[in-house]
């Protein structure tokens, strides 16, 4: 119960510090957003009161505090405001912008994590051996290639030269199933080739410690198939962190997935916040931020209680 | 598999040769010229120098040594499982079980060994079992691996062996996680486990030296019961001479990676010939925060294989003279079934003597 209330508090402050933080980072970071509404005649004199005008309007003529009072009051009444540029609520375009996102690492972790696990615990079984080297390099390589390189590579190769799937954009499931697997496939693939390096990395090095466990000697001692021992046991107790791991850096795949989106087109959240932070649509991005947040923490929550209930160590 | 990169430090380790007629029948299993050397970057250590030791059909034999003079090394070794990257055996090194050779089998053959015919029960019993498996479900692994037996014959078969260890809770205890039974529950669980598949030959490397001193008897006498009733064979490692004095027909000294002394259990300790085991019965064991401890003798072992030249034991012993700092005494047959290596061994008082 005291635990509850504890994570509860924790997670109220942290969203109130990334509040905070995005409030004060645009209001800090130059540029004025009803100029940037009225368009390229704002740098004339005449203009000025209806400048003023649209300012106030907006609230920005008020004090930050009380900007931000009112930004937050709001908030906490669900009312996310809507965008200065086209109107529409905050909330529809999250929630229209979320599942996009959501599915492209979804799809990308299906795929990067089974190879993950199979060359971690596959390289680690042969660590002195040729199939343990391909492994740290190929992790070493994934890691080291920028993910917006793959996609770049991806998109020269399939969509350009082969001509097999678009460049670029994004259909809805609902819309057209066919449609969007083709615009998720390389995408996906550009965001689980990250995935790939970072993950691999971690099984890697969590069975190889693993396999030196008193535990494992034990199963060999047994006389044990190799097979059994490496697939099994070691497979399982290296798994079980690998839980809380993808968790928390659920930021972390965010990053990679707002550089995908990007290059790829995908209306996501990363999108969303780009071209909020560029045209100086305030309420966008604070509102964006706000509601990822809320989804990262939620996520990296349930991790951490999944890894209680799957570590019997951990169960009560 | 397990002899790998033989040749350095050939000279070294081929200091040990036969030279004595060992236990009783040698034919069930013997470890014969056991060198094991560990290499870590660029530097070879030694943790056995030359061991030899026998165990024969239904015997208790027990092998007894300070801390670091290589025990848990041979009984690693016996199965060939010290990892081969970082250890190597010595060129004239042998073990042989029921008239195979076990050293440079490849590890498919040691794996039909493994478990089936020799078991190993390790010191450390809090480590020893898998954190994130079922009691049942790892013991069972090995039955459905190896013999394909079905989920519920396998349950069966642990619930049996689980009984014959002395856990009267065994339906509580099968479907337990480790960490949710007490030490020595859990050592009787990995007794049990290593006598699943009806071995003939336990290796127990200090099973009960982890735990308080009450389950550390009534493991032991279990231990005896379940041995004796299975006409099995035990090579019981261990640093508490009282324990051997209750369990072993047969005894091995071991000192700085070598046998120093061996003969019937009941012999040695009533009269000790080589001056180590004198210490080291002269050591009585004492209670000490519920622990039975030996109180080590004065001055410390050397590191397996450091002393070049000279018994190892020579820095410690009060009998040392020039001759024991220069030559390293060999295993020599010192009575019908007493074997020592030392220069100057006590001479019993039953008035025989030395030569
Ligand atoms: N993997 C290893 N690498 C390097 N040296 C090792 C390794 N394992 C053991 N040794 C060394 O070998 C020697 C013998 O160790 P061993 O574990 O056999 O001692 P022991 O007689 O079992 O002692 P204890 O009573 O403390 O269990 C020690 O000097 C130890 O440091
Ligand atoms: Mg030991």
């Amino acid at each position: 119960m005291r635990l509850i209330a504890l994570r509860t508090g924790r997670l109220i402050g942290l969203l109130w510090l990334v509040s905070v933080l995005v409030f004060l980072a645009l209001r800090l970071s130059p540029g004025d957003p009803a100029a940037m509404l009225l368009g390229p005649k704002s740098g004339r004199v005449d203009i000025e009161p209806a400048l003023a005008e649209l300012r106030s309007q907006m609230g920005l003529d008020r004090s930050l505090p009380v900007q931000y009072g009112i930004w937050t009051k709001r908030v906490v009444m669900g009312d996310f405001g809507a965008s200065n540029r086209s109107g529409v609520p905050v909330r529809e375009m999250v929630f229209e912008a979320l599942p996009v996102t959501l599915w492209l690492i979804g799809l990308a972790l299906v795929v990067a994590l089974p190879i993950s696990i199979f060359l971690g615990i596959v390289g680690a079984a042969n660590e002195r051996r040729a199939i343990g080297r391909v492994v740290r390099l190929i992790a070493t390589i994934s890691l080291a290639t920028p993910a917006f390189w793959i996609g770049i590579i991806l998109i020269e190769i399939f969509a350009v030269k082969l001509d097999w799937l678009p460049a670029g954009g994004y259909v809805s499931l609902l819309d057209s199933p066919v449609e969007f697997a083709e615009h998720m496939v390389l995408p996906v693939a550009a965001l689980a080739t990250f995935m790939i390096g970072v993950l691999t990395r971690y099984v890697y090095a969590e069975a190889i410690e693993v396999r030196r466990q008193p535990y494992i000697r034990t199963a060999h001692a047994e006389g044990l198939p190799g097979r059994v021992i490496e697939l099994r046991f070691v497979a399982r107790n290296a798994l079980i962190p690998l839980i809380a791991v993808a968790g928390a850096q659920v930021g972390a795949l965010i990053g990679g997935a707002v550089l995908s989106e990007q290059l790829f087109g995908l209306p996501g959240v990363g999108q969303l916040v780009l071209n909020g932070v560029l045209g100086r649509d305030y309420q966008v991005v604070q509102g964006t931020v706000l509601i990822t947040t809320v989804f990262v923490l939620l996520i990296t929550e349930v991790a951490e209680v999944a890894y209680r209930l799957v570590d019997p160590r951990l169960r009560t | 598999m397990i002899r790998q990169h033989a040749g350095s430090g050939r000279s070294e380790l081929a200091l040990g040769r036969r030279t004595s007629s060992e236990a009783p029948t040698e034919r069930f299993f013997q470890i014969s010229n056991l060198a094991v050397s560990f290499r870590s970057g660029d530097t070879q250590s030694l943790g056995v120098v030359d061991c030899s030791l026998a165990v024969s059909e239904a015997t208790r034999v027990g092998l007894i040594g300070e801390s670091g003079s290589g025990k848990s090394v041979t009984a690693l070794a016996a199965l060939g499982l010290l990892d081969p990257t970082t250890a190597t055996l010595g060129e004239s090194s042998s073990i042989s079980f029921m008239g195979r050779e076990l050293v440079g089998m490849t590890l498919g053959e040691l794996r039909e060994i493994r478990g089936s015919e020799i078991a190993i029960v390790f010191q450390d019993p809090m480590n020893a079992l898998n954190p994130v498996f079922r009691v049942g479900d790892q013991m069972a692994a090995a039955l459905r691996a190896k013999h394909k037996m079905s989920r519920s014959d396998a349950r069966q078969r642990v619930l049996e062996a689980l009984h014959s260890v002395e856990i009267h809770a065994s339906e509580r205890v099968i479907d337990a996680y480790p960490h949710q039974l007490s030490g020595g529950m859990r050592q009787r669980v990995l007794i049990g486990a290593a006598l699943l598949e009806r071995p003939r030959l336990l290796i127990a490397d200090e099973p009960t030296s982890a735990l308080d001193v009450t389950v550390q008897a009534d493991i032991l006498s279990m231990l005896h019961s379940v041995v004796t009733e299975r006409r099995m064979s035990i090579l019981l490692v261990t640093h508490d001479i009282g324990v051997v004095a209750q369990f072993c027909d047969y005894l091995y000294v071991m000192y700085a990676g070598r046998i120093v002394e061996s003969g019937p259990a009941r012999e040695i300790i009533s009269s000790p010939l080589h001056p180590y085991t004198i210490g080291l019965l002269g050591c009585t064991p004492s209670l000490e925060g519920g622990r039975r401890r030996l109180v080590t003798l004065p001055g410390s072992q050397p590191v397996a294989g450091r002393a070049n030249a000279g018994c190892a034991f020579a820095p410690r012993c009060s009998r040392a003279d020039g001759l024991c700092r220069h030559l390293t005494p060999k295993m020599v047959t010192h009575s019908p079934g007493r074997n020592l290596a030392c220069h100057h061994p006590e001479i019993p008082s039953t008035g025989r003597t030395l030569e």
